[in-house]
């Protein structure tokens, strides 16, 4: 575990190493003080200065990232993993093969939980996408992706996902919601808490730090 | 004049992005390799970078859907 304890550290850790001179390969497991990542779409939302004020002031602070999908929330219970990676011109990849290795890698880490573990996309989820993790049908985990190319046609790649394993779901939806009823003026549908789940809820031994060694343990790729 | 395109590797064939954000406005001068633009396909984002040096007019603004192979700018 990298020792960022706040959303912005681990931002800017990430974006260092991804735009570094020289490439750099690497995977982060970290957890972050409660704060709202929003993507740069988010940010042009109608009403999104008076959203950041109303869900910082409440003591999320409200930071843009760099990756694709919507707002989703980070708190203590919330194991966040960055994958790097460096592709050199000749290595053909795109995102769906990207999302295949990413949770691949996470469905055999977690094998040995004999949890009824599936990919897909979840209806009324936060930032919902077509790789989530789902328990018995409830998304634990979300991913996403950044690409940044280099001009010798060389691309640097960030995966990340954030796994719910022993968070206060509801208060982590409950932002979310909150943030697009205020910058979106309510056009947008209300994700449900009852459509996610904790990891914790079928172990609840599991810690973040524990659940990061398990995953850790395995070959990524 | 040289084109902005979206390259055709970018994401899978059957879909649209969107462009999140533009790095230069229309008017900037640029140099080769620049960072012009942010595109998300679903929940994926990369970069565009400039083809070459020049003047930018941006023909696709921020929030435009747009397709692999489509030309969203020229420089000059």
């Amino acid at each position: 575990m990298v020792s960022l304890d706040t959303l912005k550290n681990c931002f800017d850790y990430e974006q260092g190493l991804l735009r570094a001179e020289k490439p750099i390969e690497d995977i982060l497991f970290w957890e972050s003080h409660s704060a709202l990542a929003i993507s740069g779409r988010d940010a042009r939302l109608p009403s999104v200065e008076a959203a950041v004020q109303v869900i910082s002031d409440s003591g999320w602070p409200v930071l843009t990232r760099k990756s694709g999908g919507s707002a989703f929330p980070v708190s203590s219970g919330v194991l966040n993993i960055s994958i790097l990676r460096h592709y050199s011109k000749d290595v053909i990849r795109n995102a769906d093969s990207n999302y295949t290795i990413l949770t691949d890698w996470l469905m055999r880490s977690l094998k040995p939980l004999n949890l009824n573990i599936s990919v897909g996309g979840t209806k009324n989820a936060i930032c919902d996408g077509r790789y989530n993790l789902m328990i018995d049908g409830k998304k634990f985990v979300g991913t996403s992706q950044q690409w940044h190319r280099r001009p010798d046609g060389s691309s640097r790649h960030l995966m990340h996902c954030s796994m719910f394993v022993s968070a206060d779901i509801k208060e982590l939806v409950g932002v979310v919601n909150k943030f697009y009823s205020i910058a979106d003026l309510n056009l947008r549908s209300t994700a449900s808490s009852d459509v996610h789940i904790n990891l914790c809820d079928y172990e609840p031994n599991l810690t973040v730090e524990s659940v990061a060694h398990l995953i850790a343990d395995v070959q990524f790729d | 004049m040289v084109e902005v395109i979206i390259p055709n590797d970018m994401w899978e064939e059957d879909l649209e992005g969107v462009i999140v954000t533009w790095i230069y406005k229309t008017g900037a001068t640029v140099a080769e390799g620049d960072v012009l633009c942010e595109v998300m396909v679903e929940k994926s984002q990369s970069d565009l970078l400039s083809p070459a040096a020049g003047i930018l007019t941006i023909i696709e603004d921020a929030e435009a859907i747009v397709k692999r192979g489509q030309v969203i700018a020229h420089i000059e």
